[in-house]
């Protein structure tokens, strides 16, 4: 393979598309198969070889492959992209032609996925020179998989063994990927709300659900839609393979915030085993109800938080954190009616800001009212909470008002 | 300003208000005379066949910046005798113009950035000036629109500068921060110890938010400078719409009674009697003008309408001094 002649190569891609055959046309198509090793196929201007073997559109397909291969091996992503997006473009045109027929969707997705690798390279490589803007290509290849994208949605008169629709869910991961990376992330409610309306959309591979639920998981805990993120998150956790260890991490990075927000903390022994002890100390000091040792926490790996995209979901367990320094407060003071101003001494000694009067001391037991982590009520005449005798401080875990 | 345009929109009639000489102002539009001091290049879509903007017409990122100081210094203060809907449907067409020649030739650089911000003050202006104006005047989810875009290409050229993140592009991403809540999540490393006042305020306004601390939010939105203020303005309705809710579900128990002065300083009111007129959605008043909640209307909707906010009227009371007070005087070098 890594010695093929152009010949045995544009003889083999002709009889794997003229046989159908995708797997084996998405192998040949493809940037990362052995025979791009080939410096035979290694060509700058293939054009002239390629139309005397191959038939139109095919050749001009084949072409543009092989001047990105010739690229990629230059290290020029910029040229390897134009020549991918080129690939991709052609490849749109052809398949819209195919009727009733799927069979070149391994292609499609080879192909798709080689063009948003080859734009994230450009993209460093462009971010690196300092030309443009970072994102700029990846945006451009995004373009190229929407067109793909609008030749599988509207394949919707073929059978469910035809239908192109099955591409669907690769391409919208790929495009998810590119949204996040380029922090659009209102681009992807169209493509979940076309996923969501398919009658298989629970039919796909379970990888390919797997993705996507880590995708529209984290899209939903940035819409501050917590239930819908566990719901996605864990699935994805849950159905996510035992040996791919890297991804069911990636998976907890997000689903750990989002339960700790839900009232559920997670154990030391999982953070343990998926080498993420980063949220040790977080959880410790959310429990202990300590506001104080959660802002040293988050200090402690602010980096990791930050990359992550999780600092600011992270600073919402204050409100939890709170919840806990109060029901300490309570459970002291031995009393349903309790001063204001205990509050704020407890809230003053344990790291909050000096400036922390008893109006708002008022503020944040009115919201932890409100959200439903305490019942009871405040009275502004006598500057006292109230709270109930029964069960005051409701489990962490029992739903709470999302406003 | 626009001396190549100025006979073709003469002779089609298309003279503003605004550009007409005096003696032509009020009599009917058709008849208006330009007047060549004050004719501003207007914006013009690109269509089929006719290129975006003739290259003679296109106006370097220096003459750009006169323009926009033209529209601050000698425009917006005419709102007083001609009206703000006149003015502000004026100074938003030839502002889109203005961006329209800077995006045709690329600018970059330190003036084209001082125009950008400069677009970008106007239409937060716009956004707490048009408050009680109707729909066909002012869509505020237009101009919205709008003052992202300039945000962006503010941000874009802010990143491109060589000389790195001065005080005043701190400031500016201070405003995009906030005019871009709350879908703005994200956290950079520099932003944990800012040294800049305005981001320093904006990050904070933004915790507080989050947390749904509204006493806090309402009282760093008091401390702000009057650029952030603008930024800020949008958001008080809303801050104010959960904050009766949550003071509904918190104090809402049988018949006890909040002083109005106290919820109106929580809420960042400058007027008790605005308050009163907003918590009757979630509460009783007494005789004495006092507010009881009622805890069974803390999920209802409640409706703010957008109010005047003192310190800004102090601020903007002159608007042809908006650069000066929004600190916007000195930046072309930067």
């Amino acid at each position: 393979m890594a010695t093929m002649s152009l010949n045995a190569y544009l003889g083999q891609v002709s009889s794997a598309w003229g046989r159908r055959r995708g797997p084996q046309a998405a192998e040949l198509l493809s940037l990362r198969h052995p025979h791009v090793m080939s410096s035979r196929l290694q060509l700058e201007h293939p054009e002239d070889h390629v139309q005397d073997v191959l038939d139109s559109p095919l050749d001009e397909l084949v072409a543009a492959h092989l001047r990105c291969v010739w690229a990629v091996s230059n290290n020029d992503y910029s040229e390897a992209h134009r020549c991918q997006s080129a690939v991709v473009s052609c490849f749109a045109k052809v398949f819209v032609t195919h009727k009733d027929d799927n069979w070149a969707l391994p292609v499609m997705n080879t192909i798709c996925l080689d063009l948003r690798r080859v734009a994230a390279a450009a993209d460093a490589e462009r971010t690196r020179a300092g030309q443009g803007h970072p994102g700029e290509v990846l945006e451009k290849a995004a373009e190229g998989l929407m067109s793909c994208f609008r030749v599988c949605a509207g394949d919707t008169r073929a059978e469910m063994d035809e239908t192109k629709r099955w591409g669907m869910l690769n391409l919208v991961n790929q495009l998810f990927k590119i949204y996040f990376r380029v922090n659009k992330l209102h681009l992807c409610k169209p493509l979940i709300r076309a996923i969501e309306s398919l009658p298989f959309k629970t039919e796909f591979s379970l990888s390919q659900l797997v993705t996507y639920r880590y995708y529209t998981g984290r899209k939903a805990m940035f819409d501050c839609d917590y239930k819908a993120a566990e719901e996605a998150l864990h699935f994805a956790f849950l159905r996510c393979h035992k040996d791919c260890q890297k991804n069911k991490r990636l998976i907890l990075i997000y689903l750990i915030p989002v339960k700790m927000l839900l009232g559920h903390m997670p154990q030391e022994s999982l953070l343990v085993k998926y080498n993420l002890l980063q949220f040790s100390e977080v959880v410790k000091a959310v429990t202990e109800g300590n506001p104080r040792r959660l802002s040293a926490a988050m200090a402690a790996h602010q980096a990791f938080f930050i990359k992550c995209g999780i600092y600011l979901i992270l600073e919402k367990l204050r409100t939890i954190t709170y919840r806990n320094l109060f029901k300490k407060v309570f459970l002291l003071t031995g009393s349903v009616q309790i001063d204001i101003s205990k509050f704020q001494a407890a809230l003053l000694a344990t790291g909050a800001d000096a400036d922390i009067d008893a109006d708002e001391t008022a503020c944040i037991l009115a919201n932890l009212i409100y959200e439903g982590r305490m019942k009871g009520y405040i009275s502004h005449a006598h500057q006292k909470l109230v709270l109930s005798k029964k069960e005051p401080f409701p489990a962490l875990s029992a739903g709470v008002v999302v406003s | 300003m626009c001396i190549i345009g100025s006979s073709r929109r003469q002779r089609e009639r298309l003279i503003h208000l605004l550009e007409a000489d005096e003696a032509t102002v009020s009599g009917p539009a058709g008849r208006r005379r330009a007047d060549r001091d004050r004719m501003i290049k207007s914006f013009e879509r690109s269509a089929a066949g006719r290129p975006v903007s003739e290259r003679r017409c296109l106006r370097p990122p220096a003459v750009l910046l006169e323009t926009v100081g033209y529209v601050f210094h000698s425009v917006l203060p005419r709102a007083e005798s001609v009206g703000w809907p006149a003015v502000y449907a004026f100074c938003v067409d030839r502002l889109r113009a203005v961006r329209q020649d800077l995006t045709v030739q690329q600018a970059a650089g330190p003036q084209a950035l001082a125009v950008l911000r400069r677009c970008a003050l106007f239409h937060l202006y716009a956004d707490y000036r048009s408050r009680d104006c109707p729909l066909d005047v002012f869509d505020r989810h237009i101009n919205t629109r709008q003052l992202q875009e300039c945000l962006l290409g503010v941000l874009r050229l802010q990143q491109a500068q060589p000389d790195g993140p001065t005080e005043l592009c701190e400031r500016f991403e201070a405003v995009h921060l906030l005019t871009s809540l709350p879908h703005e999540r994200r956290m950079h490393e520099r932003w944990l110890r800012p040294t800049n006042r305005d981001l320093r305020l904006a990050l904070e306004f933004r915790n507080a938010w989050e947390l749904g601390n509204f006493v806090r939010a309402c009282r760093l939105a008091g401390e702000m400078s009057p650029l952030l203020q603008l930024a800020v303005y949008r958001h008080l309705a809303a801050l104010r719409q959960r904050g009766l809710r949550v003071l509904a579900a918190a104090y809402g128990s049988g018949s006890l009674a909040v002083s109005a002065a106290a919820v109106a300083g929580w809420l960042g009111y400058d007027d008790v009697t605005d308050l009163r007129c907003d918590v009757t959605q979630c509460a009783r008043l007494t005789e004495r003008g006092d507010a009881v909640f009622d805890r069974k209307l803390s999920t209802s909707q409640v409706k703010v309408p957008d109010r005047g906010w003192l310190s800004l009227e102090r601020a903007l009371r002159d608007p042809a001094r908006l650069l000066a007070v929004c600190q916007l005087t000195d930046d072309t070098q930067r």
